[in-house]
């Protein structure tokens, strides 16, 4: 097949009955030409904190977080670079600036006392991926049964599911990007995963978003 | 594959939940004295109704919350949903929760808390 | 191949609506190159080709040909592809044409024109209903024999020789409003109508264009458009919608609970150059809030004698090839009918070049109108008449028509013979039903079209159209059109009432007279055979004799005959079958009942459903922040659940089992270091922390100090141990808990449950750390001196850091929590770090123990460490049925706290029984023999069978440390047994393994080398 577009050939595609995804490479154009239809970027730099208290504490820590933790199920709080996401009706993920960690735990610390909570750091357990691209709903539909339709999942929406064998949290987030969240140990296999899904759209892996 | 109701993030793929089988069955506490006989139905025995049925669920992909759901077994409709420490609300749940065997069972009794007056009593009986 | 290629002989109209003969295609079917046109089906450019002979059938090895023209096709299932791509089974009414396309025809040996089993025909009536049940069961153990030589004679088609399958399948959820199933006329409104709402609707068509029947029919004319030109231009309006979704080519296959459907995507396979990046097909996962089913009907046929030979066609089709493709399948043909509809086909086909001989109905009375059209065409017509016979070898060149009685169950008059080369059959229409059925949708009895129609529904879903029994254009659009106003409304949305298009159709007469076989005027069971299913070879005898035998219930006729089985799912039989069953049984159609129609739809492929989950991607592999160490270092790995663990690392050579003992005998010498990282790890936080772990654990933990660890085994209600672990106490208020690797989200699952369901009045919080945390064990004499030699700010010695306790601090500037616990029996360091440091730790601890002899250590040394020692493994000396006391371990089960899962369990009377499994310790008599794990252990290895077995070996290893094997067993009354001689017979014929019963710490059994003083 003599193609102008090199990557639009099946040498550039690992065989797709035994996916090879690590075998992937770092880019794939999109082979209908155009934007990759997939980004996926880590994000580095946050600390997450697995925050397990009833409305009540929530609500003690509004001023410290800067915005009132989510009491409904599914929704995030976002106050610029900070995010508070519902995990269930006493679990909150909070994720904010690694170099405010060490002041945000004493804060909050001094905040609750005594209480009855558990704010336990899992930065290194959790991995943070932000998704973009034009095509990114339909690679996550492959492998993930929510209904992630703009008209169903907004900006502000979260919810905890699988992506084909992973547990995932998914996070709408601004400019039509989508904050996923994954065991440390899975993250190999969600972005493998995610590469060979993207193969039809092309995809693009950034180091840092 | 069902379509299941968490009570807290709504309808969700079956997959994301994990059954836990028969619901209101209570655990026989441990100051209350109990044979291994009646025991036994709170440890092994476990219905398998044709028809309504009261379940536990988990939603084990999701918000790791466990509630009760009132499925029938035959149409596999979900009739209702409702939080794990409740008793069922819709006519044919409540029915079917009056209806079982265990609400006579030793092993149900055994789970209550006797009040301290007559705990006595009921234990020099046995 | 320079051979010319064949001149499409049946291709009267170029300009027909679905093809375009400007562009044309060369395929070849057996080895031959064929020319046919973009837009074809491999059925239209056979027939376009004059080839009918399309296979041979499953049983009989009959000739068979093209029946129909869509997914209800029985007979022309062929092999299409090369390569990797070889498919077989196939469905030519399904295949679209594109350049290239090599397809071969099946079941036949050596050639499709002389076929050696045709055989099986002349001996049919030693393979009558039921055949294998009889012949094959018995002697049992002949099946295994007999069933080579039948897969051989009874398969279609075969898989290709090359199985590495070059395309990619994908798989996909997605989430509608509305779906519409089938994109004809009743479907095409619907969707309109539901699109307007603005909802989110997807509408399927099983073909690759859209307008169903329209596209077959040229009497439809819907506002003063042709019914295809209205069709194209409905499909023009939808795809301009962006909440529609239209899926050609699709297969919806499966109707389940909740309206979730599957539908198949065909997405490259009618591509010449199929693109590397796209899928060849595509399984849509659907959830739908409401479904419209708009799924169509199916011409059935009439069964009599020969009606299943090549050139024998459905009325229906034959039209369909006619105005779809411009075939002709034929010049001279005939129709048998039992009722009006199938006398427009034949019209149609006449007055296109196929000279239609005679028009041969059952009934004495079809419409006039109908009668009036046959006599200005002058078509000679008998009625109350049927086709007894048709004739032919490879083709029907002759039938025979007789008079029939007034109720058609015999004949009544003599036979006239007529020549021709296509016979059109119709016995009525069946609504497609199958994706109503499987929903759970009951079907009733319809008396006056003759077929099921859906009643009652269990899913959210409504039928319209032709798959709703209302064969009439009008009446189908008005239900599509109130079907689906109605799930807008259902919805909570609203739209506004479509305008019902105008249209001007044929006024048809769709009652059937009902007759379900024509008579041949000879004893049942004689005379040419009469097909009821054609694909898997079921005659209208074959039923009889079933009844006959006994079988009268549907369900146990369809499994004794086949019939409606299999991958046709009794698109085409099902009726017939059920109309001879209840003939037979003199009872209606209703009482008779119908079997279930089971998914898939149509067949489908594998690679589909697999789509993703194969090769590396097959199942998730976890690998802890060392894996990367391990890799280089060229360790051999185990999977321990979905992690990838070092499993031992061989260094120059050396065999696995030098490897293991040099890393065991390194750790109890000098020390060993073990990656740990996937131990489970739950943080336990909040006032009633301690009262929670003394309930999860059968020991004690109120007064557990803190800094201090604790081991505890945890119990099921039933008093089975399930999980062990060491948790140590941070705070107060505040625990450390550790599971197995395997255990550790059932352990947190198990807890949270707990907490939820038993005991919500407690104050605790769990949290999963396994992965925030990194561990490397260090063990070994040397493990305090190297971490010395690490650089850590914490006292290591006894009196400030004493075993079973844990100090925070750092490593070599490391931040690390370090447990003093034992799985080795060694002075022994869990050294945990956040997981980010994983790395730097291990380095960090390999340099400075270089000087110390320091040797990584995988999970098989381990294993071999704690069996010399006598620890357990959760899931390998347990297994569900073993209480600690089996274990020799009732010290771990407190008898004084209130409460612990399990206890009243422990307290039954058959946990006391002395005959329980107990775990013990086995020493050889040959030290060097290991007996195999799981070996049965005997008392007497000379006992006649059955011999009595008392158990068998959980862990069994040979000891570098102590020079002589060691295991552990549970055996029945194990523990009053020791010092008893037990055997284990042996597999492979050698002599018994000899072993003494004895404790299970072979090593160091005082435990004195716990603080690495030797």
């Amino acid at each position: 097949m003599a193609s102008s577009n090199s990557e639009n050939t099946r040498d550039s595609v690992p065989n797709a009955q035994s996916p090879q995804a690590s075998a992937l490479p770092e880019i794939l154009p999109n082979p209908e030409g155009g934007a990759a239809g997939l980004s996926i970027a880590k994000v580095t730099g946050k600390t997450l904190i697995n925050l397990r208290c009833d409305d009540k504490i929530k609500a003690k820590l509004e001023t410290l977080f800067g915005a009132a933790l989510p009491t409904q199920p599914n929704k995030v709080a976002i106050i610029g670079t900070r995010r508070a996401l519902w995990l269930g009706p006493d679990e909150t993920l909070l994720m904010i600036e690694e170099e405010q960690e060490a002041e945000f735990m004493l804060n909050l610390r001094a905040v609750l006392g005594n209480a009855h909570y558990a704010a336990t750091p899992v930065s290194d357990a959790i991995k943070i991926f932000r998704l973009g691209g034009a095509r990114q709903l339909d690679v996550l539909a492959k492998g993930c049964a929510l209904d992630l339709h703009p008209a169903s999942f907004k900006e502000g929406d979260c919810a905890q599911s699988m992506l084909s064998h992973a547990a995932i949290t998914l996070a709408a987030d601004s400019q039509d990007s989508l904050l996923l969240f994954c065991r440390t140990s899975y993250s190999d296999y969600v972005t493998s995963w995610l590469k060979d899904a993207a193969v039809e759209y092309g995809y693009i892996l950034l180091d840092n978003a | 594959m069902l379509e299941i109701n968490c009570p807290y993030c709504g309808l969700r793929d079956e997959e994301e939940f994990a059954c836990g089988g028969e619901a209101h069955i209570a655990r026989p506490l441990v100051d209350n004295p109990i044979s291994d006989k009646d025991f036994a139905d709170y440890l092994f025995y476990r219905d398998n109704p044709k028809g309504v049925f009261l379940e536990r669920w988990r939603h084990s992909a999701g918000c790791r919350r466990w509630f009760n759901v009132v499925r029938d077994t035959v149409s596999h409709h979900i009739l209702e949903v409702y939080p794990i420490d409740t008793k069922p609300s819709t006519k044919a749940g409540r029915a079917a929760y009056q209806a079982s065997w265990r609400r006579q069972s030793p092993a149900e009794a055994a789970a209550r808390k006797v009040p301290q007056k007559t705990r006595k009593t009921s234990i020099s009986k046995r | 191949m320079a051979r010319k290629k064949t001149m499409q002989t049946n291709r009267n109209n170029q300009q027909a609506v679905s093809i375009d003969s400007h562009a044309p295609i060369s395929f070849t079917f057996d080895g031959r190159t064929y020319q046919g046109c973009k837009g074809d089906t491999l059925a239209s450019a056979l027939l376009a080709n004059n080839v009918h002979l399309t296979g041979r059938s499953f049983k009989y090895h009959r000739p068979r040909g093209i029946m129909a023209a869509g997914a209800e096709e029985p007979n022309a299932l062929v092999g299409v592809g090369v390569g990797g791509r070889v498919e077989p089974n196939v469905k030519a009414t399904q295949i679209e044409l594109y350049d290239g396309l090599v397809a071969v025809s099946q079941n036949r040996f050596p050639s499709l024109k002389l076929d050696i089993g045709e055989i099986n025909s002349v001996f049919s009536r030693f393979f009558p209903a039921g055949f294998y049940y009889k012949t094959f069961m018995w002697p049992a153990s002949f099946w295994m024999r007999y069933e080579h030589i039948i897969r051989r004679a009874a398969g279609l088609g075969k898989v290709g020789d090359t199985h590495e399958d070059p395309d990619r399948y994908e798989k996909r959820h997605a989430h509608f409003d509305i779906v519409v199933v089938g994109g004809g006329l009743s479907g095409l409104s619907a969707a309109l109508q539901a699109a307007n709402s603005g909802q989110r609707v997807l509408l399927s068509e099983d073909q690759h264009q859209w307008g169903g029947w329209l596209r077959s029919c040229d009497d439809i004319i819907i506002d003063d458009m042709a019914g295809h030109e209205w069709a194209d231009k409905t499909i023009a309006q939808l795809a301009e919608m962006d909440n529609v979704t239209l899926l050609p080519r699709t297969t919806c296959f499966g109707y389940g609970d909740h309206n979730f459907l599957t539908l198949a995507e065909r997405v490259t396979d009618h591509l010449a150059e199929k693109p590397a990046h796209l899928p060849r097909m595509r399984l849509w996962k659907v959830r739908a809030r409401r479904v419209i089913l708009a799924t169509g009907a199916i011409e059935r046929p009439l069964v009599f004698a020969g009606n299943d030979l090549p050139g024998v066609m459905l009325a229906s089709a034959a039209q369909t090839y006619l105005n779809q493709y411009g075939v002709l399948a034929g010049r001279r043909g005939i129709l048998t009918t039992n009722n009006d509809a199938a006398w427009h086909s034949a019209f149609a086909l006449h007055k296109a070049g196929c000279l239609i001989t005679a028009i041969v109905d059952t009934r004495t009375n079809p419409a006039p109108a109908v009668l009036k059209q046959a006599a200005s065409l002058g078509i000679q017509t008998r009625l109350g008449a049927g086709i007894i016979a048709a004739h032919g070898r490879l083709h029907v060149a002759r039938v025979e028509i007789a008079s029939l009685t007034k109720t058609g169950d015999a004949l009544a008059g003599e036979a006239e013979h007529f020549d021709c080369d296509l016979v059109l059959m119709s016995g009525g229409m069946n609504p497609v039903v199958h994706l109503h059925s499987q929903s759970r949708g009951k079907l009733k009895w319809d008396e006056r079209t003759h077929c099921f129609r859906p009643s009652t529904t269990h899913e959210d879903e409504q039928c319209v159209g032709a798959c709703n029994g209302s064969f009439e254009p009008e009446r189908g659009v008005k239900e599509a059109i109130a079907a689906a106003l109605k799930a807008v409304k259902a919805n909570g949305g609203a739209a506004d009432a479509l305008n019902l298009p105008d249209i001007v159709a044929t006024k048809i007469n769709w009652a059937p007279m009902p007759i379900w076989q024509i008579p041949n005027g000879l004893p049942a069971g004689q005379g040419g055979k009469a097909f009821v299913d054609f694909q898997n070879d079921v005659t209208a005898s074959d039923i009889q004799l079933a009844v006959r035998e006994g079988y009268h219930s549907v369900e146990h006729v369809k499994r004794y005959t086949t019939t409606g089985m299999a991958t046709d799912q009794g698109k085409t039989s099902n009726i017939n079958a059920l109309g001879i069953l209840a003939r037979e049984r003199n009872a209606e159609i209703p009482a008779v009942g119908t079997t279930t129609f089971r998914m898939p739809y149509t067949p489908t492929s594998i690679g589909m459903i697999a789509g993703r989950d194969i090769g590396g991607l097959f199942d998730p592999v976890r690998t802890t922040p060392m894996d990367k160490w391990h890799r280089e270092a060229g360790a051999k790995f185990e999977h321990v659940g979905q992690w990838r663990r070092a499993w031992y690392y061989p260094q120059n050579g050396e065999s696995m089992e030098q490897a293991v003992s040099r890393e065991v005998r390194a750790a109890r010498q000098t020390a060993g270091l073990l990656d740990a990282s996937t131990l489970g790890k739950i943080d336990i936080k909040g006032p009633d922390a301690a009262e929670f772990l003394n309930r999860i654990y059968t020991n004690s933990w109120l007064k557990l100090g803190v800094g201090k660890c604790r081991y505890g085994l945890m119990c099921k209600d039933d008093g089975m141990v399930m999980d062990d672990g060491v948790t140590t106490r941070l705070a107060e208020d505040h625990f450390h808990m550790t599971t197995t690797t395997g255990g550790a989200a059932g352990v947190l699952d198990w807890l949270e449950e707990w907490l939820q369901t038993e005991w919500p009045e407690l104050k605790v919080y769990l949290t999963s750390v396994t992965e925030q945390w990194a561990v490397a064990t260090l063990s070994g004499p040397a493990a305090k001196e190297i971490l010395n030699a690490a650089g850590t700010d914490i006292n290591l010695n006894d009196e400030g850091f004493g075993f079973m306790s844990m100090r925070e601090g750092y490593i070599s500037g490391l931040p690390a929590r370090i447990y003093r616990i034992s799985f080795t029996g060694e002075l022994s360091y869990e050294i945990n770090v956040p997981a980010r440091y994983g790395m730097a730790l291990w380095t960090t601890l390999m340099r400075a123990g270089k000087n110390f002899g320091i040797t990584p250590y995988g999970t098989e040394a381990m294993h071999v460490l704690r069996g010399e020692k006598g620890f357990i493994i959760v899931g390998q000396e347990t297994d569900g049925t073993v209480t600690p006391h089996d274990l020799a371990m009732s010290w771990i089960v407190s008898d004084k706290k209130s409460d612990f899962i399990g206890k009243r369990a422990l307290a039954r009377h058959s946990m006391k029984a002395g005959d329980r499994k107990q775990l013990v310790g086995l020493k050889t008599k040959d030290p060097k023999k290991v007996i195999p794990e799981g070996a049965h252990a005997t008392l007497d290895p000379n006992q006649p069978p059955p011999v009595e077995m008392l158990g068998h070996v959980t862990s069994s290893y040979f000891s570098p440390n102590l020079g002589h094997s060691v295991a552990m067993a549970l055996l029945r009354g194990g523990h009053a047994r020791m010092g008893q001689t037990v055997y284990f017979p042996m597999l492979d014929s050698s002599p018994p393994i000899e072993a003494t019963i004895t404790d299970t710490s072979f090593y160091d059994p005082k435990g004195e080398r716990l603080n690495g003083k030797l």
